[in-house]
């Protein structure tokens, strides 16, 4: 006999509201049915009273944690709809700002992770370190977590050598801390007990599923869209992709970690590479045609089609988050799981749930 | 002794939290802290209301008034790059909480040049 | 490099469209998203697969009154979005593999079909 038990829309080891029906039979989840709609806000319909101009910064308010990859992703989609290349230095600063940003969000995952399965203390570190990536971040852009970075054109701001000079710095203080709670999230009896073998997922089923991101690549698929044809940039700074082979819960947490590696990395490369110039060409005009772009998230790769009609205003914005993506793999992970794990296994796909609902 | 070594250095080291309303960090100085109008140069364009995403500035030419909601304002900086005048710039300083909604500043017109407007005085007194 | 167009397949029939996805599939595609547009009445839709870091689109005209098929039965992640499609543009799509019935986002008494 199953007894269903309402998973959220508040709980304890989720910041934003989902609701998850799981059908339990003996502790043991059978059947999940998620429903969302707690923070539906319609913002691919808003954006009909604001020009092209404005819904960058309509789209940075999409997510908190991933809002400079949002602006990046939108802006460049509409450059696509310009047909204009931006100077180089501007992609330079796109890429040092989208990766700080992604160090911040997986320090900010790791720590919700192991406040997931009680580790309070490893939580505070991880924060504490992440901290110093935000300061760095509110010196480069003015702004704590909307940076408002990127606008249609290029960049807002252009890096000073003393902000190159403290980012290095905060890198090589961020890079050995890694290095500390790494050793937990690896090694550590009580962690390892609780993660490896849980929800597996295999590298089949993972790519079926549409997964996206650290979900997709922890299942030995070795899909990042900071490999393809529209980021060439990255190609130059010697970028890999981060890709563990067994499906489960630790899987992707290790990914999570050696990717904070790999942005640490890329973000010294592209700082060694740092071309002079310009940050931003003027635009004119207005957009007309329509275009998809596509970028690597923290949270897995971002589709953003945009339509336009030779008006100031879109005609139409859709974006595909990577959580929207990851929400049916839950629909398989979940059932064999015992109900004590459901919270870890949730977290492990790193749910945004504004981002999902828009 | 892994163990021992954190335990010590823990008791040691300063915490990495502040006391914080007695003890206020500094604001970074390329900080986005508050928009702040400097009505000399204005010529009332409208640039900025048409360039703001969330509609918190209305320019009124008729009353000769700049007005900033700061509970809308979103810090995009697009006035200060927009304004062709460069009468609008951004502080590092904190807006305060519970600061008044709406700033108004009323505009002297002052080189404009045609259609003689002697009366700026005027203008600005009335603020 | 960019440009403003974007490369798509036409579908023609619904029937078509279920035999062009399920070959997709067995390709080693990976489904992506599908995106909506207003066209002529009635409405565009775009499906958007993913395989060795290429996208491959097919659109497919729903004429007005139309209830596409769903690809859910092949694709599972397939059906968040169309249920997203039900509750913003009014469509139905049949097949569902779990049916919000216009409920993903929206209550009883929101707007019906806001982006329609």
């Amino acid at each position: 006999m199953t007894t269903v038990i309402p998973f959220g829309p508040q709980h304890p080891v989720l910041p934003e509201p989902v609701s998850l029906k799981l059908e339990i039979d003996n502790d043991v989840v059978v059947g999940v049915l998620p429903s969302l709609g707690y923070v539906h806000r319609g913002l691919e319909k808003f954006i009909d009273t604001k020009d092209y101009n404005q819904t960058t910064y309509i789209c940075e308010r999409i997510c908190g944690i991933c809002s400079a990859l949002h602006g990046i992703t939108y802006t460049r989609a509409v450059e696509k709809l310009f047909d204009v290349e931006i100077p180089e230095r501007a992609q330079y600063i796109r890429v040092i700002v989208g990766e700080l940003n992604r160090v911040h969000s997986h320090l900010l995952w790791l720590g919700l992770f192991a406040d997931g399965f009680g580790f309070e203390s490893l939580f505070y570190e991880c924060w504490k370190y992440r901290e110093a990536v935000l300061d760095v971040l509110e010196r480069i852009t003015g702004n704590r977590v909307i940076h408002s970075i990127s606008r249609v054109g290029g960049v807002s701001r252009d890096l000073t050598k003393e902000q190159i000079d403290m980012t290095l710095k905060m890198l090589d203080a961020v890079e050995s801390q890694v290095k500390d709670i790494e050793k937990v999230f690896v090694n550590n009896y009580t962690v390892k007990q609780r993660l490896v073998g849980l929800a597996t997922m295999s590298k089949q089923l993972a790519y079926e599923a549409g997964t996206a991101g650290p979900t997709l690549r922890g299942s030995g698929n070795a899909v990042d869209v900071r490999e393809t044809a529209d980021w060439d940039i990255y190609k130059d700074l010697g970028f890999k992709p981060v890709v563990e082979k067994d499906g489960d819960c630790y899987a992707r947490t290790k990914v999570r970690i050696t990717e904070l590696y790999e942005s640490i990395k890329l973000i010294r490369n592209a700082i060694s590479k740092l071309p002079n110039g310009e940050v931003a060409i003027p635009i004119k005009g207005f957009p007309t045609g329509e275009a998809i772009m596509r970028t690597e998230q923290p949270r897995g790769e971002v589709v953003y089609y945009v339509k336009g009609n030779g008006t100031k205003n879109l005609e139409r914005l859709k974006i595909r988050t990577p959580t929207f993506a990851n929400i049916p793999s839950l629909l398989l992970m979940l059932p064999g799981v015992k109900l004590a794990d459901v919270p870890i296994v949730v977290l492990t796909i790193d749910p945004c749930i504004s981002c999902t609902e828009r | 002794m892994g163990m021992l070594n954190l335990v010590l250095t823990n008791i040691s080291r300063k915490p990495p939290t502040r006391l914080y309303p007695f003890e206020i960090r500094e604001p970074f100085k390329e900080f986005k802290g508050r928009i702040v109008f400097n009505p000399e140069n204005c010529i009332l364009c409208g640039l900025c209301q048409k360039k703001c995403p969330p509609d918190a500035i209305t320019v009124t030419k008729a009353d000769k008034t700049w007005e900033l909601n700061v509970f809308r304002c979103i810090m995009c900086t697009e006035c200060v790059n927009g304004c062709p005048k460069d009468c609008i710039s951004i502080s590092n300083e904190r807006a305060k909480t519970g600061a008044k909604e709406f700033i108004k500043v009323a505009v002297p017109i002052v080189d404009k040049p045609k259609a003689p407007k002697a009366e700026t005085p005027k203008a600005a007194s009335s603020k | 490099m960019l440009d403003n167009t974007i490369e798509t397949t036409e579908i023609k029939s619904s029937g078509e469209l279920l035999k062009t996805v399920e070959g997709l599939k067995s390709d080693g595609y990976r489904y992506s998203t599908m995106i909506c547009l207003k066209a002529n009445e009635g409405h565009d839709l775009i499906y958007i697969f993913e395989k060795d870091n290429k996208l491959k689109n097919l659109r497919y005209f729903v004429k007005p009154g139309e209830k596409p098929k769903s690809v859910s039965g092949i694709y599972l992640c397939a059906l968040l979005i169309e249920n997203e499609y039900q509750d913003l543009f009014g469509l139905t799509f049949e097949g569902l593999a779990i049916d919000y019935k216009g409920h993903l986002y929206l209550t009883p008494n929101s707007p019906k079909a806001p982006l329609a």
